[in-house]
């Protein structure tokens, strides 16, 4: 019976891969899901006994998955999820963003291959402290439109722009929040694991990113060469230039935890009122003032709001995937690497199933594998395991057309898909590679 | 209410050769780095270089044709179908060495005798950006650099893209003997694909012109 319920939801998942490469809504996916996932094993259970569910209520298991999940998933990362939709707010208002990218141009000029490159480093940078589709699209109207007038070709233009968003991304704590989280989910051991512990990796992560996303748009464009285009578009609205020092305000969050060990949430709300100080934003009166912080964080929230409604749907679906994990245990258990040079070899070749929202993908059907690998008799240590799994969720999902602001971009350039993942694939698997052998070299003695 | 498309058109044509300059600027990636003063200065200059260039492309190939005279240059013609905007509208490319691309969708609402002038006027405008290539070491548009940085003996100098646009334009105006300015097909043709963002360029140049009056 358990190779049957086994067997059944293996093809569930293969569906739900898919449901994903479709681009259907992953919300309700993913409730789905998590529904039939618990359905499943309690049948299974009725046969024989599922040592996930031992000593538990159908009242418990119903309140594990629909309520304690989402419910513990919440109050841990939304608050930061929240407060860092509010610095990206803060730094769209003041016009940080937007002149640290005009000063780049500025630094470049008329040579594209250099401005771009310095575009990249920027984009990057700003990342290391925004996310979230809102912050990306306000960001991408400023830099695309720059990118395309220097002649660069759109589908060019457009990877080096997202490979850079991922470049960033990787150091960014929110997103790294969201993930830790879903191994709390299946263990609160892994709450231990702090961005701090991570960040000596994530830098390095970032900066191996930024530099093949910069070689492979420089080899691409080299080979395509510039053009000049006649072209006409309407004017974007300016917000003036910032003061040079308000600038640093991008980098201070990331600063803040990773050299003072400042909690994050912190980071946010200071570098948010030393960006509106220094930009004069804080003027007008008490009132007016607080009339736009709400409003910055109001309309923070609203731009994360499908995000958040998402992840709360996976939480419930990683805590299903538990009750999973003994018929995946079953099948698969005997192809779960037991070495961790085997673990790091078989991330490395299988990371391009990340792309699509596949199944080494965390936020897609890779939720499962975790609750396997984390389950498996070789218990792996965090240290290992998180990044190997960064890698292939935050490179392949950060590029991947499966993304809501990539897919806006595709249809803001006017780029084929096919002509953007000739890119994003092959790049995206050489960074997995290259950091999965820099986990095995950092972390590979841990296990 | 909003103006009819011809209204517009009529509009532009009274639109001096400044205020086409400062909005090519206005689109310019270096536009802060350049004074408002500068800024009428170089047009006037972009604007002379090429109507100098349109005078001696017609000597050097006796035809005012830009087909013709395409052909004489050895350079590619070809169109493409790629979807546009409605955010940015391309019209026409030079990619060098030799090849010009003119797209064909924003020519979709046109009837056949408007079609071929446009296409003359893309053409011609693309012709200019082969010149400037074959001319680098002397023509204004790629001899004009602005510094943009200096540390010790590195420094890092900049062409100005909007002066090769407005030398562009002056160009095929003068070598398609346009009453209109070049620029004007910015507003006719973005209309085929969203008349309220025809309107802002629109209102935006005719702003730009009310404020050079004043």
């Amino acid at each position: 019976m358990n190779y049957v319920i086994g067997i059944i939801l293996i093809l569930s998942f293969l569906g739900m891969i898919y449901y994903c490469v479709k681009g259907h809504n992953l919300l309700v996916g993913f409730l789905i899901m998590a529904t039939l996932w618990v359905l499943l094993p309690l049948i299974g259970n009725l046969f024989s006994p599922n040592s996930a569910m031992e000593g538990k209520t159908l009242v418990q298991i119903l309140t594990d998955v629909y309520q304690t999940a989402p419910q513990n998933y919440g109050s841990s990362i939304l608050v930061n999820i929240f407060f860092g939709a509010f610095f990206g707010k803060v730094l769209l208002e003041t016009g940080i963003a937007a002149t640290l990218i005009r000063l780049t141009v500025e630094l470049g000029g008329d040579k594209p291959m250099i401005t771009m490159g310095l575009l990249c480093i920027v984009t990057t940078v700003i990342f290391t402290s925004m996310t979230g589709a809102g912050p990306v699209i306000s960001i991408a109207v400023i830099v695309l439109p720059i990118l395309l007038s220097l002649g660069i070709p759109n589908a060019i233009a457009l990877f080096a722009f997202m490979g850079s968003i991922m470049a960033g991304i990787l150091l960014n704590p929110v997103n790294f929040k969201q993930y830790q989280q879903m191994f709390v989910v299946v263990d609160e051991k892994y709450s231990t694991y702090t961005f701090q512990e991570y960040s000596r990796f994530g830098i390095i992560a970032l900066i191996v990113a930024l530099i093949i996303v910069i070689i492979f748009a420089s080899v691409n464009l080299k080979r395509s060469k510039t053009s000049h285009a006649w072209a006409a578009q309407p004017k974007t609205q300016s917000s003036g230039n910032a003061p040079w020092y308000s600038l640093i305000a991008t980098i201070l969050p990331v600063v803040g935890v990773i050299a003072f060990n400042l909690p994050v949430i912190f980071g946010f709300l200071f570098s948010s009122l030393y960006a509106l100080l220094t930009c004069g934003k804080l003027k007008g009166g008490y009132k007016e003032v607080c009339r736009l912080i709400s409003k910055l964080f109001a309309d923070g929230a609203v731009d994360t709001a499908p995000m958040i409604g998402f992840l709360l749907t996976l939480a419930m679906f990683n805590t299903a995937a538990t009750y999973a994990s003994p018929y995946f245990q079953t099948i698969l258990g005997g192809f779960i690497p037991t070495t961790a040079l085997v673990l790091c070899i078989a991330f490395a070749v299988l990371a391009p199933l990340g792309f699509f929202r596949g199944p080494m993908n965390l936020v897609g059907c890779g939720a499962a594998i975790l609750v396997i690998i984390l389950k498996s008799s070789a218990q792996f240590p965090v240290q290992l395991l998180y990044p190997l799994f960064g890698i292939t969720t935050v490179v392949m999902q950060h590029l991947d057309i499966t993304q809501s602001w990539v897919a806006w971009g595709l249809g803001y350039t006017k780029v084929s898909s096919k002509e953007y993942m000739k890119m994003s694939i092959p790049s995206g698997w050489l960074i997995a590679v290259i950091l999965c052998a820099v986990t095995y070299v950092m972390f590979g003695s841990l296990a | 209410m909003a103006k009819e498309l011809g209204e517009m058109l009529d509009d532009l044509r009274e639109v001096d050769e400044i205020t086409w300059g400062l909005y090519a600027f206005s689109r310019d990636i270096l536009k802060d780095r350049v004074p408002y003063e500068e800024k009428v200065k170089l047009t006037r200059e972009a604007i002379q270089c090429g109507k100098n260039y349109a005078h001696r492309t017609g000597e050097r190939f006796a035809s005012q044709d830009p087909q013709e005279i395409a052909r004489e240059l050895g350079l590619k013609i070809d169109t493409s179908l790629r979807p546009m905007g409605p955010e940015r509208v391309v019209f026409a490319l030079f990619t060098p060495p030799d090849k010009i691309t003119v797209m064909e969708e924003p020519l979709k609402p046109l009837n056949q005798e408007q079609k071929h002038k446009v296409t003359d006027v893309l053409i011609s405008h693309e012709i200019f950006h082969y010149l400037e290539e074959e001319n680098k070491s002397e023509i204004f548009t790629r001899t004009k650099k602005i510094l943009l940085w200096k540390i010790g003996p590195l420094k890092n100098e900049s062409t100005i893209n909007a002066l090769s646009e407005i030398a562009a334009m002056a160009f095929c105006r003068e070598l398609c003997e346009l009453e209109l300015s070049p620029f004007a097909l910015d507003v006719f043709l973005y209309y085929g694909y969203d008349q309220e963002r025809a309107y802002d360029l629109y209102d935006e140049i005719m702003g730009i012109s009310e404020k050079l009056a004043v």
